[in-house]
């Protein structure tokens, strides 16, 4: 028995039509039209304890509304879900003692008061007893590194530092199981790893159960043995890393500018020519067939050579590598093709 | 209860860390005591029509709407000082996300939504004002200000201010339904002032609104007709029984709309 | 000149949608008046009962009788909510975030297009407002006998539309502080608070007595409320419309010169600081 089980979770949303336009506003003031939205069509997993499972998925997959549901915060439109022997949404007090759950780009810290402030505040609410407070303050204080910083008012605090305080505060109780909702979203490189950096040794240390959901593979690849692919509600798949991860990030985009037009022919020559004129399949002149843009899916091995032959045998003014969009990783591995080039 | 002692050892510091976040915004320290000073000026100023009609109103002399101003006033102060910003402040936790936050959290969150934010400029202009035109008041009346007399007052000041807290939530329950709730708040913030003149100047009818259905007049026309010693039995009664009764109903309107909320939010 | 007008009418638009989509926030606004009008009522009610002191039913308190005083009630909360503004906010906003530099840029002055936004808000709102009004005035009619001669309303027409300008331009002036203060807090809502008292907006000036009543008289902010009520109500009339409305008039244009004024150093004063 898991500490965290699900059964047949799900989650419909509805909402208004929103109209254009002047006309549109008018019609609204009389009538609306009313939609539904399928967020969560239905997930069942189990997670033991001590276990760090990433759920990635495209922006709207329903990573968000299903860590919501496990943390008491929203119903389930059907399903079951047990955290800690607890139904969340009924919110027990024992329950709430001993989870937590930090969402990016979300604070719960006073703004105008320095971090220790409201991490004194988090002392009472969680009833945490003096001693232990310092010792967990003292441990996440030394792993981040943030020892000057307790006295600075968090608005003045840059948007990875503040990040750290808010996990901070959120760990002070040390949490049996912790929800990390897209936690290292508009960080800088260094803050990302510093608080996948913690998040590891604290699970290593007190056995901290995370679920952690983001929509960038590297947050779930440093921290996480396991992955849960969700997309469009449903989850497409489950296990070890290293199943998604040769699917997922075997290929790359690579997008060339050039300064003169090449002709289709020559392009096409090279192989796995995604788009011809770019993403936006601009600059194209479809009578000669030459272009000033194209787009070309290439093997992650392969990045190199191929880099090197197009610069050297092209007229390349810009090129740029980039990473499949997940929809897309997510939808070949739906299809369970496994095209390595 | 534990419970108890933990939310009041709680509101003591949510009260000290408030006291310094506003003084780390000056201007809006002063301007806000301003601005209380001047919705002060246009509550006394019902005062002003009352002595410069010279009349009695309803069988109450002007010092008697002084006294009743002035409880008004100092019933503002805990309305407006202590939890009333947070009503109109509802939407905005809903939105950012900090209300999902705080459910999540071993503390009440009724009590964390309500009573988080509140602001010592006010609580202080209003208090000082109120209390300093009750003594006028009341001492111009001949002083009846008897140790009783003024602990009873008190008590049914504390109760009216219990029945405007609960008041006030009712209708916010609302907001996990309605998008923007300060317009909602704003509304019940007009509702306020009813209890600007003595609630003998509304009709029988009116009045057994006021006191029994929607008891506006329990916050303030109650602890004034005790200090002037013009209160009936059935008010007394009503008076102390009312804030337990309608803290209940408050209560019950918030955990529906909490169920509300999870249960429809997009 | 077509494609001049095309602009601002766009700003009008823009603001007609915006009033259009708030429209939950109007309706609440509107009952928010609601209560000054009952609790007036009952307080005037009072004051003019038989047996309070009071004489005859030509009894007139404040210069007011009371069929006088219940009109002036209802149509003056209802004015005051007719010429209320808002857009201070916004102005203080782009005066802050530097915002306004988009305005510099482009060809369309900052002033016609505020003022172009507010009269399309305005629009929606006076529409509904209008309804309203007329409505209490038949209530009013059946309760107190009261009638407005169809020169009072035309009177009162050119009144209401010199106060939305007067208290556009006044609400402009206070938004421009922007410029010098860096916080204002809320000064805004405490200024707000004031000029509508000495607007006639909470009672009519005369309940100030007569010392302070005759010194706010002379201040432009009546004509904003006090002034159009009046006119409706019936108490102007004749040559002391026609000089009221020169009156309101002749402030406005003196308020249209000061807000150019400080327009222009706040602007100076903007560009210098590089927001």
């Amino acid at each position: 028995m898991g500490i965290i089980e699900v059964k047949g979770l799900k989650r419909d949303f509805s909402y208004y039509e929103k109209a254009e336009g002047l006309s549109g506003s008018l019609r609204n003031l009389v009538h609306r039209k009313k939609l539904v939205r399928e967020a969560v069509k239905g997930v069942s997993f189990s997670i033991r304890e001590g276990e760090m499972v990433g759920f990635l998925g495209p922006n709207g997959a329903g990573k968000t509304t299903t860590l919501k549901m496990l943390s008491g915060i929203m119903h389930p439109s059907s399903g079951e879900a047990l955290v800690l022997g607890h139904v969340p949404w009924l919110r027990k007090k024992d329950f709430r003692m001993r989870i937590s759950i930090v969402m990016g780009q979300r604070s719960q810290l006073w703004p105008d008061l320095p971090a220790v402030e409201s991490f004194n505040l988090n002392r009472e609410i969680y009833e945490i007893g003096r001693r232990d407070y310092e010792r967990s303050l003292g441990e996440l204080v030394e792993l981040f590194g943030i020892k000057e910083l307790l006295g600075v008012q968090v608005r003045r605090l840059s948007l990875g530092e503040r990040m750290k305080m808010e996990i901070t505060a959120a760990l002070l109780h040390r949490p049996a199981v912790l929800f990390l909702d897209e936690p290292t979203i508009g960080l800088d490189l260094l803050s990302q790893r510093a608080i996948r950096e913690l998040v590891r040794t604290l699970n290593e240390r007190h056995g901290t159960t995370v679920m952690l959901t983001s929509h960038y593979l590297s947050d779930i690849e440093e921290l996480c043995g396991r992955v849960v692919l969700i997309n469009r509600g449903e989850i497409v798949y489950d296990g070890p890393l290293a199943g998604v991860n040769a699917t997922l990030a075997d290929r790359k985009v690579v997008r060339l500018l050039f300064s003169a037009p090449v002709p289709l022919s020559e392009l096409e020559a090279y192989g796995g020519l995604r788009v011809l004129g770019g993403a936006s399949g601009g600059s194209q002149d479809a009578q000669a067939a030459v272009s000033l843009e194209a787009t070309f899916d290439v093997a992650r091995s392969q990045v190199r050579d191929f880099s090197r032959r197009v610069l050297g045998e092209l007229p390349v003014a810009d090129l740029t590598i980039e990473e499949v969009p997940l929809e897309e990783g997510i939808a070949r591995l739906y299809r369970g093709g496994n095209d390595h080039g | 209860m534990r419970e108890i002692r933990k939310h009041f050892r709680i509101y003591l510091s949510l009260v000290r860390m408030n006291v310094m976040s506003q003084m780390e915004y000056r201007a809006n320290f002063v301007t806000g005591i301003l601005m209380e000073l001047g919705y002060l000026a246009v509550k006394i100023l019902y005062v002003v029509v009352a002595f410069g009609a010279g009349r009695s109103i309803a069988g109450f002399t002007p010092d008697e709407m002084l006294v009743f101003v002035g409880t008004f006033v100092t019933a503002t102060a805990f309305y407006a000082g202590m939890y009333m910003m947070n009503f109109f402040q509802l939407s905005t936790l809903v939105k950012d996300g900090s209300f999902d936050t705080l459910m999540t959290k071993p503390i009440s969150l009724q009590f964390m939504a309500t009573l988080r934010r509140c602001d010592i400029g006010i609580f202080l202009v209003d208090s000082t004002a109120g209390i300093a035109m009750t003594l006028v008041g009341l001492s111009r009346l001949s002083g009846q200000l008897d140790a009783w007399r003024l602990l009873g007052y008190v008590f049914f000041l504390l109760c009216g201010s219990a029945v405007g807290y609960a008041l006030y939530l009712i209708p916010q329950s609302l907001v996990f339904r309605v998008v923007d709730a300060r317009a909602i708040a704003g509304v019940s913030d007009s509702f306020w002032d009813f209890n600007n003149v003595p609630m003998i100047v509304y009709d029988r009818l009116g009045q057994a609104l006021g006191s029994y259905v929607l008891p506006m007049f329990v916050i303030t026309s109650f602890p004034s007709l005790f200090a002037l010693g013009r209160m009936t039995g059935a008010q007394l009664v009503w008076g102390a029984l009312a804030p337990a009764v309608f803290l209940a109903l408050a209560r019950f309107a918030w955990t529906r709309g909490i169920r509300n909320y999870s249960s429809s939010s997009g | 000149m077509a494609e001049a007008g095309g602009k601002y009418l766009g700003s009008f638009s823009l603001g007609l949608r915006g009033a259009l989509e708030y429209r939950a926030n109007f309706v609440f606004s509107l009952l928010g008046a609601v209560a000054p009008v009952v609790i007036q009522t009952a307080l005037w009610t009072c004051l003019y009962a038989p047996g309070s002191g009071a004489g005859s039913s030509g009894d007139r308190l404040f210069g007011f009788t009371y069929a006088q005083m219940l009109g002036y009630v209802v149509v003056a909360n209802i004015v005051s909510r007719l010429v209320r503004t808002g857009f201070e906010y916004d102005l203080n906003d782009d005066i802050k975030s530097g915002g306004l530099d988009r305005f510099l840029v482009k060809p369309i002055d900052y002033f016609g297009f505020r003022m172009a936004q507010f009269a399309g808000a305005k629009s929606a709102e006076t529409a509904f407002m209008g309804l309203t009004l007329a409505i209490a005035l038949v209530v009013l009619s059946a309760a107190t006998g009261f009638s407005a001669s169809h020169l009072a309303a035309l009177g009162f027409v050119a009144a209401l539309a010199l106060a939305f300008f007067l208290n556009f331009l006044v609400f402009w002036c206070v938004g421009l502080l922007g410029f010098w203060l860096a916080e204002i807090g809320f000064l805004f809502e405490a200024a707000r608070i004031v000029i509508i008292t000495a607007s006639g907006g909470i009672f009519p000036l005369s309940v100030f007595g007569p010392s302070v009543g005759s010194a706010l008289a002379v201040l432009p902010f009546r004509f904003t409320i006090q002034f159009p009520t009046d006119v409706l109500c019936g108490r102007v009339a004749g040559a002391d419309l026609a000089w009221g409305l020169a009156a309101a008039a002749a402030w406005s244009g003196l308020l249209l010169v000061l807000a150019r004024a400080i327009w222009a150093a706040g602007l100076r004063r903007f560009v210098a600081l590089g927001s």
